[in-house]
């Protein structure tokens, strides 16, 4: 009796031994849900508890549900059905993030703006419906925009839009949010070093469990999604891309992509193929990505220049790729067709904007 | 007593079994990352295949059938039910992160594990 169970007893510890080392405390570990309108995936080193990647992406869940336009039931619909007519009440947090919206728009001078939601739904671009606009409805839409027109009433907590019509769409800083706040809580969980990438927006908190930087790869805008144009090292920081290629139609031979000029009402074409920002704030990243691109490489570096931490690349059509200094020294041209440029170098009266 | 009496041949090949299978996990998991993987998804189960192995996979979703093509350490969507074939267009996966899906078929796929590669993860 006691041999018998002496036996069982070693067969089975051994099997645990062996089951519970095949999860061993050495592999990363990735995981990967659908949100923001996009797979997202965070990996983090193996000896992290699933219960830490569970939080964040409920929290994530939570945010989508507070940010997107798809919530039939969320704040911003509400926000923006009561356009023209009354304030409404929204949450800290939303509060919060609209506030950063409206600033990030005085900083680019509208170049990104919160209130471009109706541009944004006219096109459609992304979607089923999208379609070139009559020029009159380019013009009812741009009348509609306008990000000081979003009165923020401080102490009641309310938010209004002035004119019927009008809508806030926080697309060009959600998922920058998100990945600030994902990377906060994983900081707050004892995560040293971990990899966030919400629909390309990567957030690179700390640096690899070998000591060594994140290589971020840069997606090359001419070329299929995983070929790279440049690859930047990165340590604790968000790297946010706003490219042509991303979401786009074609008609007539023409591609009509989603970062829409917000004076004109039609994608923006000065010659800009994609902006990469790198930042230790992801939601600034997001939004600046979006602004730089439509303010063009002079306008947009020389924001850039005045921000403390903010770095940019910008890849153009002419195949060159401008970097601001504290990524340039180290960032690394993959294609060598393509051929580092000199933003400051530039004539005074050189266009930076091409035709449309 | 012997130990013939304690441990029985059968007993004896399950241990040894479970150590080759424990030294096994323990060289991939330690010696400097995971073998790259495949991970395909529909809405409702979800599968791994090496990166290495060539193979052709067909998943089935609410549209039909997206097929996967794995072939030279790459992963991509080569055909698919959805009209707009978007998922064909993102292009073949290599890099531990890449992924692509086909929204309307509710099919993803993502490459994992890929140490060694160029880069960690892709800014776009």
């Amino acid at each position: 009796m006691l041999l018998r169970s002496l036996r069982a007893a070693l067969v089975l510890l051994t099997a645990v031994i062996a089951a519970s080392s095949c999860n061993g405390g050495g592999a990363p570990q990735t995981r990967t849900e659908f949100v923001f309108g996009t797979p997202c995936w965070i990996t983090v080193p193996g000896r992290v508890s699933a219960g830490v990647l569970d939080s964040v992406f409920t929290r994530m869940q939570e945010l989508d549900s507070m940010m997107s336009l798809h919530n039939e039931s969320g704040p911003l619909l509400d926000l923006a059905s009561n356009a023209g007519v009354r304030p409404v009440f929204v949450t800290p947090e939303l509060f919060h993030v609209i506030e950063h919206g409206i600033e990030f728009s005085a900083a680019t001078g509208g170049a990104f703006d919160l209130t471009v939601g109706p541009l944004v739904a006219l096109w459609g671009i992304g979607t089923d419906l999208a379609r070139i606009p009559s020029d009159d409805e380019i013009a009812r839409a741009l009348s509609l925009i306008d990000y000081r027109d979003v009165l923020i009433l401080e102490e009641q907590r309310q938010v209004a839009l002035e004119r019927a019509g009008m809508q806030v769409d926080l697309g060009g800083i959600a998922k920058g949010y998100g990945a600030d706040i994902a990377a906060d809580m994983l900081r707050a969980n004892g995560v040293a070093s971990a990899l966030v990438s919400f629909g390309g927006n990567i957030y690179a908190l700390g640096e690899k469990e070998d000591g060594t930087a994140w290589r971020i790869g840069i997606q090359h805008p001419g070329k299929a999604r995983g070929d790279l144009v440049a690859v930047i090292p990165v340590r604790d920081r968000a790297v946010v891309t706003s490219g042509t290629y991303e979401r786009y139609f074609v008609r007539d031979g023409r591609r009509y992509h989603h970062i829409l000029d917000t004076t004109t009402g039609y994608p923006v074409r000065n010659g800009i193929e994609s902006v990469t920002i790198v930042a230790a704030s992801s939601m600034a990243a997001d939004a600046l990505s979006t602004g730089v691109f439509a303010l063009g490489l002079d306008a947009g570096m020389a924001l850039v220049d005045l921000y403390d931490g903010v770095e940019a690349v910008v890849v153009t059509d002419e195949r060159l790729v401008y970097a601001t200094d504290g990524v340039g020294d180290d960032m690394t041209i993959v294609d060598p067709s393509y051929v580092r440029g000199d933003y400051r170098g530039r004539a005074q009266d050189e266009p930076s904007e091409g035709g449309r | 007593m012997s130990i013939k009496r304690i441990v029985r041949p059968g007993d004896l090949i399950a241990i040894l079994l479970s150590l080759a299978v424990t030294a096994g996990s323990a060289v991939y998991a330690y010696a400097g990352g995971q073998p790259a993987e495949v991970y395909i998804r529909n809405p409702n189960h979800e599968w791994t295949y090496p990166l290495s192995e060539d193979r052709r996979v067909s998943v089935s979703g609410p549209l039909g059938e997206t097929t996967v093509l794995v072939d030279g350490d790459t992963a991509r969507i080569v055909d698919s039910p959805c009209r707009d074939k978007i998922c064909i267009r993102m292009g073949s996966l290599s890099a531990s992160g890449d992924w692509s899906a086909c929204l309307p078929n509710g099919v993803f796929v993502q490459v994992r594990g890929a140490a060694g590669q160029e880069i960690d993860a892709l800014a776009y």
